[in-house]
């Protein structure tokens, strides 16, 4: 995969719309894209004029598009996680563990896992195609997913810490009283301890995220937005998130240019100078629905720079 | 013949100190070990008493590997009202 390509902005501002130009115009020049959403309320298929659904669908020659079910895959970790606690803790074998499911389902923060999940699973599903073009949730729930992977690694890095010194202890207990001191299956080295092992496995995961969104070379992140003074601030916001955490922005997008309908008006230079020295675009406001070929002229003028 | 009794002896109550000490330190260390495990579970899990706690997917992948440390924890809550206990056990009485 060249390139990894994310929408980020306020809602409404047309992503998706923005999303859609991008892929149609890389697929019509000959790349292979997949497209995915990974905003709980996708309306890909809307855009493209087509009936709902989660499956990969493939759109055009060189396109495949996915709304990503988020739910299928926050139920699919919780069933594993489920079933393996029953073949561990000897006392759930006959609790009804699959009540508690409903209530974990919605616990804060797992909206955010699934969704860098799904992106794990779609790069490597995926990692054949030329360019893959991800649009997102508005700001709060992307910032969030953003974010994940870097708060995870801090807490492992803790969590790893107070592991190895559990470790230690329960070594110098065996060594001076024996074996079985501790109890059976009692692990004392990083290596056979599961919960160790399971630590490093999502620190691995988390970085490869953490990686990768950080690699200006592998991830474009465009930033969509329109001319009105909300739509200005909250920009401003995510960039200033976004420096915090060390995620470089690629492109500016004023979408629905010339769309004017009062109150106070952004004019181009005003958002050139808030957002220097990132380049800025304008995609021209267009009334009525967009067909494919609309799609394909709106990314003329910036999609090549992203190549 | 004395002289050699009178060295066993003294090795052998030597090695009783020597046991003693080291089945003291040995004490202190396993109390250190079970309240670091029973922190470890609660660091984990620490939002159901109100605190941060790390992203949720990282307690729920842990989860199935927690009965050990989750027992302990579930015990020292158990007993945290029972102070004249804890203190007992702490000054070996």
């Amino acid at each position: 995969m060249r390139r990894v390509s994310f929408f980020l902005g306020k809602g409404g501002v047309g992503k998706t719309t923005s999303a859609a130009s991008l892929a149609l115009s890389l697929a019509s020049k000959g790349y292979s894209v997949f497209w995915a959403s990974i905003d709980p309320a996708h309306n890909l298929w809307d855009v493209l004029g087509m009936e709902g659904g989660h499956g990969v669908r493939q759109v055009e020659e060189n396109l495949w598009a996915q709304e990503v079910d988020l739910e299928g895959y926050i139920k699919g970790f919780l069933e594993e996680t489920v079933k393996r606690m029953k073949n561990l803790y000897r006392h759930l074998q006959i609790l009804n563990l699959e009540g508690v499911l409903d209530v974990l389902r919605y616990s804060p923060g797992m909206e955010e896992s699934a969704v860098l999940f799904a992106l794990r699973d779609i790069l490597k599903a995926h990692g054949d195609k030329d360019y893959l073009v991800v649009d997102t949730p508005p700001t709060g729930l992307t910032l969030k997913i953003f974010s994940l992977p870097f708060s995870t690694l801090l807490w492992i890095d803790q969590l790893k810490k107070w592991r190895e010194k559990i470790l230690d202890r329960r070594a110098i207990v065996k060594g001076i009283k024996g074996e079985g001191a501790l109890g059976p299956g009692v692990a004392t080295e990083k290596g056979e301890d599961r919960i160790y092992r399971e630590l490093e496995r999502q620190e691995e995961a988390s970085r490869e995220m953490a990686e990768l969104l950080r690699d200006g070379e592998r991830v474009a992140n465009i930033l969509v937005m329109n001319q009105d003074r909300l739509s200005l601030t909250e920009s401003k916001r995510i960039k200033a998130f976004l420096e915090k955490i060390k995620v470089p922005l690629r492109l500016i997008l004023l979408n629905k240019f010339g769309l004017v309908e009062g109150g106070e008006i952004v004019d181009e230079d005003r958002v050139v100078e808030a957002f220097s020295p990132l380049p800025v675009r304008t995609l021209p406001f267009v009334r009525g629905d967009l067909e494919k070929e609309d799609l394909v002229s709106l990314g003329k003028g910036w999609v090549e720079g992203l190549m | 013949m004395k002289s050699n009794s009178l060295w066993s002896r003294f090795l052998e109550a030597f090695r009783a100190f020597s046991r003693g000490f080291r089945d003291r330190a040995v004490d202190t260390i396993e109390k250190e070990l079970s309240e670091m495990e029973g922190s470890f579970a609660l660091l984990l899990y620490s939002s159901l008493v109100g605190l941060p706690s790390p992203p949720p997917l990282v307690g729920l992948s842990l989860l199935p590997y927690m009965e050990r440390e989750l027992s302990i924890m579930l015990a020292k809550s158990r007993h945290l009202d029972d102070a004249w206990a804890l203190w007992a056990d702490l000054a070996d009485i």
